[in-house]
């Protein structure tokens, strides 16, 4: 509650605010999106950003960087000779 | 560590080199590409992988199975890069107490304004853009970045590759992040999606 009228205040007077709430969620946030989380933390993370906004935001833009890096980026094809001249190194060793 | 002074547990050569190749060779794709976004180097990038492969046959005999053959190879990489190309840069292994203490101990540590960052305008870039807001990370948070997001190795796993505690895992995964988000909205900024 406190919270909610502190960000309507801030939003009012113009202040930048950090978009999350507390330390504690950014860390579990990405503790979450990176898999390490326990089945625990995660629910209650879940359960968090249902009711806190700059959460959720944060939640949505770090998932969608996180995928973005994952899914967009291209791969360079590995040139052919090198596998080849590889193996022959290894195959050449006694 | 332990001495393990046991005989070849291989028949002959031609079945530890295929051995060898089946458990390492099919993982050249993503190696490859790491030594690229390292050096920017399509030479370079051959020369490391190779001699990534050199060094873990040499060490084969230590590499127990089981253990995951990528990060074993992602770690014996990123070392033969420090030692090559970053001789006088930094000492490798040496664990940043400062960089740490600073994230735990502050509230918040160089926390952008991302509000303006766009969930639409980030799904709206293109690869190139992503990856060149990738490539114009400092090396160790381009580094943390690629292990973490692109080739998805565990917090446990990234810090043994790099030789450092997961506490530093984490604080550069923070940071690297805060970074590439600024990055990420300048190129959104840019296609005029952000105002
Ligand atoms: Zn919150």
């Amino acid at each position: 509650m406190i919270k909610t009228i502190t960000h309507l205040i801030h939003r009012l007077i113009g202040k930048k605010e950090h978009s999350y709430c507390c330390k504690n969620c950014i860390n579990d946030l990405y503790l979450v999106l990176d898999g390490e989380a326990e089945q625990k933390q995660e629910e209650e993370l879940l359960k968090h950003i249902e009711k806190c906004e700059p959460c959720f935001t944060r939640y949505q833009i770090e998932k969608s960087v996180k995928e973005v890096i994952k899914y967009k980026i291209q791969h360079k094809q590995v040139p052919p000779q090198l596998i080849h001249s590889i193996k022959e190194k290894i195959n050449g060793i006694i | 560590m332990e001495e393990n002074k046991k005989k070849s547990p291989y028949k002959n050569k031609a079945e530890k080199d295929a051995l060898f190749e089946k458990e390492f060779m099919h993982l050249i794709t993503p190696l490859y590409n790491f030594a690229y976004r390292l050096t920017f180097n399509e030479d370079d990038a051959n020369d490391l992988v190779q001699e990534t492969y050199l060094k873990a046959y040499r060490f084969f005999d230590s590499y127990e199975k089981g253990t995951n053959a990528k990060a074993w190879l992602f770690r014996i990489l990123k070392n033969s890069f420090i030692n090559e190309y970053r001789k006088n840069v930094k000492q490798p292994g040496k664990v940043d107490y400062q960089e740490v203490e600073s994230y735990y101990n502050s509230d918040d540590i160089d926390e952008p304004i991302t509000q303006d960052l766009r969930v639409d305008s980030v799904k709206d870039l293109i690869g190139d853009e992503v990856a060149n807001a990738l490539n114009s990370l400092d090396v160790d948070f381009r580094t943390i970045i690629i292990l973490c997001d692109l080739e998805e190795f565990t917090y446990e796993e990234i810090a043994k590759i790099l030789d450092i505690p997961i506490g530093t895992v984490r604080s550069r995964l923070h940071r690297a992040r805060n970074i590439l988000k600024e990055k990420l909205r300048e190129y959104a900024r840019n296609m005029g999606y952000n105002g």
